[in-house]
């Protein structure tokens, strides 16, 4: 009997595996044609697009840009100038600096001529308790603000902005990123062209900044990292921006929007509840929340993605740093798929139930635990005997030459749009990196989502039980938020 | 040269094939007699095939008795015939021989080699294994057509694993050959265009600097076609990648130059002709290059192509509509905004966002009856109207805005007192007063904040009523704000009255100078 049972689920197993792979293919396929269709039409649209008009003119929204600073102290005074000189008529730039232990605080009041305020603070989304809103006497730096907080992580940090915040539109984004002059023109945009849908929120791609020339605030130089991990998240960035997010764009699918660089409608942040601010995947759970209320109440709604580099960062080269980073994010996706598992396959959700969602649960967060069940599964067989190398081959082959062709591809993608990496030697060894990916890093990441969610099993992030349950509605949050400030009070 | 090799390669390989099929027919399957006769040893009978034993004088063996032998002296097994052979050579002093008989003829030994091996070459006999006597299965499975155990399953079918990773492979290498040669294709396209490009500009560039700098508009317009295609070829005009350049670099350089060298661009455009290529563009069934079409005529002023143009104004593709709009109003001499007015479609703010610049430009010099937009369908079109008020100053219309404003939807309301206010036009008290009344908090929010800047003492008591109702707490500061503005006495009469901690905090930020504008 046992052993019957065994074999039915090696045959199983077995099923699910081959499924998994030819869909992973097909995905892919899937994911490449919709995403090179989505950059054609950007690029034709961009042909005709002047966005000096955008600058000045009376109709374009107001952006408030939110930069939460933690310990920043050594470059938070460069990175605000260089925020303060972007591009664009009608904006404030808001720095919330999140009870940082260091001297941010004191550099900013210096630089800025800071002096404290009697800001009449209006608590509308929950948050630490604010400690002073600051603003500077000096008329040159009149869209500065400055919010002196109690520490409650980013997004909380970013609540208490947004409760500062008095524009139209809110730019979220990283202290430490490098805008593009043009960053704002070109995010505001979609927001401005839609007539018939509601644009709630609008991403863009992150570029890697690592050895890179920089100077007034952009890019000017592009060199690709000096090192394999460096190179492959490079690679990894044009993937996920340029292919996956074009692809999820065209569908009206995108589930997330980078914390680094994105822009959301005030009202309805506000009306969602903000930033969730127990979860580490605070940034694709607000979409996913934004995008549930819409769908809720049937309001027609797009979710927008701008593919053209205007915000870049460093990324983490060092096997330690990446691997905790990597680490959040599987514990933020898992944490965002569980609270919100209600709209999976749920057709009233729309294209967001029924294919981003189930994207996310196979693609994104089991991802690391079913290779390893799939290297489980290939031992049982070769100890059993019953092992075929023909299909083991094969499939390995061609999820191997699927690799390649992916990543190729959307190299492809940025030296056809954008050409950043002129130079043939950096583009010979992003190749190289392609080839070498799937050997040498991937194993890590796997590793490094398998500790995701084995922390996220231990409870590591502060997650209660009530949490796991799942919101019910999109709004419930807001709710669950306040019972826990008055338990907690 | 690559031609030729691929072909001379294709045959070597179609003469390399052959050869081997040919020499393979004639290739011998026995090596030799012996192995011939231990294969009849161990084959046993083979169809057609017959033995009978024959002395020196031709005489037949026939005995029943042993029961080997048939009546008429015959046996299908070699074997047979070997044993008899060798059992009457010890009884018998007599010689007898074996003769072989295919198909009841007698033939010599190596025509009956040649037979069994045609036999076997054409699959008609099986080999039998020496030892068990058992047939080759492999071999006969490979012989044997494949018929499903259960109907309606089929040789592939049958293992579905099979099919998945067989499916799996072939859709990956169909995508990747596809893609490959997409790309292989794409590079060397666009390799080869980059350099064109690079090229006619070059070509274009110095002609073109010659006529802007060194001639005049008369001398460019009397120039004879013969100079004019000296310096831009008619051949190099009928490439489409050339005359691409050109007129990029011509839009390129009218959008940066003024005055006498806009009109001597303009000019050279006509007398290319290009004209009639831009004009043409509308007919395109691809949206870019209807779009490119109407740049063009846009930038060059073509009014010749105006009647083309204003039959796309109501597109239903959003690029086209928004440039053919741009179009009409920028060419048109005597259009006015009624054809705006008409528009089904909604107006998104990049679209105001491009009429605003134009109709600004052009409000001076003509009466483009913005007025018009207030009685459109559309209710986008007729806000985008209010608006037009407001960033133009067109204090005149105010009274048709007043005259709306009670027949109006609340996003048109709030859009109707913020032009109140921006224009800081106190006379329309009452519409503001009417629009703190309101339900919409979002209408009440605006009307309060236009009050402070227009209001008067009947503002600030309706403003005072509703504080008295809790309002929250956005909404109190921009009351509180207003009638700080409005009436001081009665806004410290509120504060004093009501030491709330929300009040206090408002107080002290709106008396804060640093937060004057927040």
């Amino acid at each position: 009997m046992y052993s019957f049972l065994f074999y039915l689920i090696m045959e199983v197993l077995g099923v699910i595996f081959l499924f998994l792979s030819f869909s992973v293919i097909v995905t892919y396929l899937f994911i490449m044609v919709l995403s090179a269709l989505e950059m054609r039409d950007h690029r034709r649209k961009n042909r005709f697009a002047d966005y000096q008009d955008i600058i000045t003119s009376p109709i374009a929204p107001g952006v408030s840009i939110l930069a939460p600073a933690y310990n920043e102290g050594e470059s938070i005074v460069q990175n605000v100038k260089s925020l303060l000189s972007l591009h664009y008529g009608k904006f404030e730039v808001v720095v919330i600096n999140d009870g940082s232990k260091d001297d941010t605080l004191a550099k900013l009041i210096q630089a800025f001529e800071l002096e404290i305020t009697e800001f009449a603070y209006c608590e509308e989304i929950p948050a630490q308790p604010v400690k002073g809103v600051y603003k500077s006497k000096n008329r040159s730096f009149n869209r500065l603000v400055v919010i002196d907080k109690e520490n409650g992580g980013k997004a909380d940090a970013l609540n208490a902005g947004i409760n500062v915040s008095s524009k139209e539109l809110l730019a979220c984004i990283d202290v430490d990123c490098i805008l593009s002059h043009e960053s704002i023109t070109r995010m505001v945009r979609p927001f401005m062209e839609e007539t018939n849908r509601q644009v709630i929120a609008v991403g863009g791609v992150i570029g890697i900044a690592n050895n890179c020339d920089v100077q007034d605030g952009t890019v000017t130089k592009y060199r690709v990292p000096m090192t394999l991990l460096g190179r492959f998240q490079v690679i990894e960035y044009c993937r996920a921006f340029l292919m996956g997010r074009m692809a999820w764009a065209r569908v009206n699918g995108l589930m997330l929007i980078s914390g680094a660089f994105g822009f959301f409608k005030r009202d309805l942040v506000v009306e969602v509840g903000g930033y969730f601010p127990k979860t580490v995947g605070e940034d694709m759970e607000l979409v996913v929340r934004m995008r549930r209320h819409m769908e809720e109440r049937k309001i027609p709604y797009k979710v927008g993605f701008v593919p053209d580099p205007l915000c870049w960062t460093e990324v983490p080269e060092k096997e330690e740093v990446l691997s905790r980073q990597r680490n959040r994010w599987i514990r933020g996706t898992i944490e965002t798929l569980q609270l919100h598992r209600v709209i999976s396959f749920n057709p009233r959700y729309g294209i967001m139930g029924m294919l981003s969602y189930p994207y996310w649960s196979v693609f994104e967060k089991m991802a690391p635990v079913l290779e390893l069940l799939g290297l489980l599964y290939t031992l049982v067989l070769i100890i059993l005997g019953d092992f075929s190398a023909f299909y083991f081959i094969a499939l390995f082959v061609v999820l191997y030459l699927l690799s390649i062709l992916v990543s190729a591809f959307s190299l492809l993608y940025e030296q056809i749009s954008y050409n950043n990496y002129k130079d043939k030697k950096d583009l010979n060894k992003l190749i190289l990196t392609a080839f070498l990916e799937p050997m040498m890093i991937h194993p890590k990441i796997v590793y490094w989502g398998l500790g995701g969610h084995w922390d996220f099993i231990k409870g590591k992030g502060g997650w209660g039980q009530m949490i796991r349950t799942g919101f019910k509605k999109s709004e419930d949050k807001k709710n669950m938020e306040a019972d826990t400030l008055n338990s907690s009070s | 040269m690559f031609a030729k090799n691929a072909v001379a390669f294709v045959f070597l390989l179609f003469l390399i094939t052959k050869t081997v099929i040919v020499l393979g027919q004639d290739k011998a399957v026995f090596a030799d007699s012996i192995s011939f006769a231990g294969f009849l040893i161990n084959q046993g009978e083979i169809s057609g095939l017959e033995f009978r034993l024959t002395d020196s004088s031709g005489r037949i063996f026939l005995d029943s008795s042993l029961n080997v032998l048939s009546e008429i002296g015959q046996t299908a097994d070699f074997k047979t015939a070997l044993l008899l052979k060798d059992s009457l050579l010890r009884s018998d002093s007599s010689v007898w021989e074996i003769q072989f008989l295919v198909y009841e003829q007698e033939h010599a030994f190596s025509a009956v080699r040649e037979y069994v091996s045609n036999l076997l070459r054409n699959g008609d006999i099986e080999v039998t294994t020496p030892d068990t006597n058992v047939k080759d299965y492999i071999s006969l499975a490979s012989k044997e057509r494949y018929t499903p155990l259960f109907p309606g399953t089929s040789v592939y079918g049958g293992d579905y694993k099979m099919v998945i990773v067989i499916l799996t492979i072939s859709l990956f290498v169909l995508f990747a050959l596809g893609m490959i040669i997409f790309m292989l294709i794409y590079k060397t396209r666009r390799n080869r265009k980059e350099k064109l490009q690079t090229l006619y500009d070059e070509l274009i560039i110095a002609p073109l600097s010659e006529i802007l700098f060194e001639k005049t508009l008369d001398e460019l317009e009397s120039l004879s076609d013969e100079e004019l295609y000296s310096n831009f070829p008619a051949k190099q005009l009928k490439k489409s990648l050339y005359t691409q350049v050109l007129v990029g670099r011509i839009l390129a350089l009218n959008k940066k130059m003024k005055g006498d060298f806009k009109l001597k661009l303009k000019a050279l455009y006509r007398r290319l002709k290009l004209e009639k290529a831009s004009i043409e563009k509308l007919k395109s069934s691809k949206w870019d290059t209807v779009v490119m079409g109407l740049v063009e005529i846009n930038e060059m002023d073509l009014k010749e192509g105006l009647k083309e143009v204003k039959k796309l104004v109501n597109s239903p593709n959003f690029q086209i509509r928004s440039q053919a709009v741009a179009t009409v109003l920028n060419l048109s001499d005597d259009v006015d905004l009624s054809f705006l007015r008409d528009q089904a479609y909604p107006l998104s703010r990049w679209q105001q966002m491009n009429y605003l610049r134009i109709i600004k430009h052009l409000n001076s010099s003509r009466d483009l009856h913005i007025n018009s937009l207030f009685s459109s369908k559309n209710q986008s079109i007729r806000m985008f109207g209010y608006k037009l008020v407001r960033i133009l100053g067109l204090v005149d219309l105010l009274a048709e805005l007043e005259e709306k404003f009670q027949s109006s939807a609340d996003p048109e309301k709030i859009e109707i007192i913020k032009t109140f206010e921006y224009l800081g036009v106190p006379s329309e008290m009452q519409l503001v007063n009417a629009g703190l009344k309101s339900a919409n908090l979002e209408l009440v929010a605006i009307a309060a904040k236009a009050a402070g800047t227009i209001g008067d003492d009947s503002t600030a008591i309706i403003i005072g009523e509703i504080l008295e109702n809790a309002p929250d707490f956005g909404l109190k500061l921009i009351l509180l704000r207003s009638l700080l503005n409005l009436n001081g006495d009665l806004y410290r009469q509120f504060i004093t009255d009501n030491p709330t901690s929300d009040s206090q905090r408002i107080n002290n930020h709106l008396l804060d100078p640093l937060l004057k504008d927040v």
